[in-house]
């Protein structure tokens, strides 16, 4: 009997075969193949699926540059630089370690900023395990040292699943804020380098220096710290903590599956999240419509379904601007007599 | 090629996670699994009537016939996992939330796979799929042979199958998608 991974091999082998042919027919001796066991078909196309998917990685390719057969050359994970902390063995010519010496230079100056684009999503792993989602037009700066483990949020949105580890207390600055945490999962973002909201889905966190005036008579006080099931809204000089239900809770971080969920959000406010995710921008200009209740959940990038939808439910149809935005403006309605 | 069970595989492909998990529980070995898995989708492509409510379902049913195959021809049956196998439900229902992959976590994920593949593999791939290179050129690009290249993009496609239709389903332990992929990437 032949081994699944042997039977996968050769269908391998024919789909690179019959790329470079550019086959679009069977040759007999492929056909013949194929139909010899069932097992080779299935295997084929599984692998033909997959093929088919890679195309996706065209969207990665910058307009316009030189080809580049390294375009998706990995930038050394933060952990990955660990083993360059051991010393290195006596053994080691001068060579070896200045090439160590420079790889190590350009790991550590590629690992300290992440940055996604728009309508990117991105999945980073730290050098201590902690797990960091970054969303859509997001820059972070990653410092750790020996006391802290500092993350700098300097655009956008991330996601947090920090290990634990009580004595370097992991940090994430942004807006002109300090969110602490210990080993916990959150979510930052920062709107227009201002409005700050983090939402705790596990453990707690501590805004460390929230700025504004200590509490005082009939001021609230600044909260000290957010627990699971809690989002804090920081921006204006004071905090807000509220609770949030787990629904609610889903539904803020449905970016991580790459879709927006609305819940009575006005077409307004949909409109400005699907532009943090899409280069091209919707815009509303009739307050009438802008003010409409929105429900349901969409994919982020799919802006024409959005559009669909809103379509269908509103009568509601988009119209390209000179400057390329798409205005949503009300159908004319039929005339009726 | 067009046969009326390439839908079903092609659907199937979707639950692949959800299919491994399911056969891992009783043949405890990924070479097996692979085995099973491929059997599995064998019968699938064969599979008749047109009124297939679930691929998904149709896909599990399978599976547990194929496993319970495997394990009538083991010496030693443990009898807990045979009448475990008819229980497809919970797994069925457990595991959907694994399966929502979206555009932009796919291009990453492949982005991913290419980005861990030997030097001359990832660049063969990135000049074919990224750039449209055909492998004549790609071949002369990098100074290799045609036959290396069509090595390098079969080597190449099987890792990105393997990322986009095999994510393990962990129930008692949920991980970031780039947690799993580099442990599989770990593995031998």
């Amino acid at each position: 009997m032949t081994h699944a991974s042997d039977i996968e091999a050769q269908a391998a082998l024919w789909l690179a075969r019959r790329d470079a042919r550019d086959e679009a027919g069977e040759s007999a001796e492929f056909a013949a193949w194929l139909s010899s066991d069932p097992r080779h078909r299935a295997a084929y196309l599984r692998l033909a699926a997959a093929w088919e998917r890679s195309a996706r990685l065209k969207a990665l390719r910058p307009d316009g540059g030189p080809i580049d057969a390294d375009l998706l050359v990995r930038r050394r994970p933060a952990h990955h630089t660990s083993r360059w902390r051991h010393p290195l063995a006596p053994a080691a010519g001068l060579a070896a370690l200045a090439v160590a010496t420079a790889w190590w230079v350009i790991a550590t100056r590629a690992v300290e900023t992440y940055r996604t684009e728009v309508g990117g999503l991105s999945r980073i792993v730290l050098k201590d395990g902690s797990a960091v989602t970054l969303n859509t037009d997001t820059e972070l700066r990653v410092h750790f040292s020996e006391a802290r483990r500092g993350v700098e949020l300097l655009r956008g949105e991330a996601q947090f699943t920090v290990t634990l580890d009580v004595s370097r207390p992991f940090e994430v600055s942004a807006g002109g804020r300090l969110v602490r945490a210990v080993g916990t999962a959150f979510d930052v973002r920062l709107d227009h380098g201002e409005a700050l909201e983090v939402i705790v889905t596990e453990g707690r966190v501590a805004f460390v220096d929230a700025p504004g005036p200590a509490a005082g008579p009939g001021g609230a006080p600044t909260p000290a710290t957010i627990s699971a099931g809690e989002s804090a809204i920081a921006g204006g000089g004071k905090v807000t903590v509220r609770r949030v239900s787990t629904t609610e809770t889903s539904r803020h971080l449905a970016w991580q599956v790459g879709e927006l969920s609305f819940q009575g959000e006005t077409l307004s406010e949909a409109v400005a999240e699907f532009n943090r995710y899409n280069r091209r921008k919707l815009r509303v200009e009739d307050p009438s419509i802008g003010s409409l209740q929105i429900g349901g959940n969409f994919q982020a990038l799919d802006v024409d379904s959005f559009v669909a939808a809103l379509g269908r439910s509103f009568g509601i149809t988009a119209q390209s601007a000179d400057d390329g935005t798409l205005v949503l403006e009300r159908a004319p309605s039929p005339v009726r007599d | 090629m067009g046969n009326p069970g390439d839908r079903y595989l092609l659907e199937a492909l979707k639950s692949e996670g959800v299919l491994r998990a399911y056969l891992f529980r009783y043949v405890r070995n990924p070479a097996d699994v692979d085995e099973l898995l491929q059997e599995t989708y064998a019968r699938l492509l064969t599979a008749q009537g047109s009124e297939v409510r679930s691929v998904r379902a149709l896909a599990l049913t399978i599976a547990r016939n194929v496993a319970l195959d495997w394990l009538r021809h083991r010496d030693v049956v443990p009898i807990d996992l045979v009448s475990d196998l008819t229980s497809l439900d919970v797994l069925d229902e457990r595991a959907q939330v694994d399966e929502i992959v979206n555009s932009h976590q796919e291009l990453a994920l492949l982005a991913d796979v290419i980005a861990e593949l030997p030097k001359r593999s990832r660049r063969a791939f990135t000049l074919r799929r990224v750039y449209g290179l055909s492998q004549r050129e790609i071949a002369q690009r990098l100074g290799i042979s045609e036959k290396t290249v069509e090595q390098m993009l079969a080597r190449a496609v099987r890792r990105c199958a393997e990322a986009l239709f095999a994510r393990e389903v962990d129930a008692d332990r949920p991980q970031s998608l780039s947690e799993r992929l580099r442990r599989r990437l770990k593995a031998p």
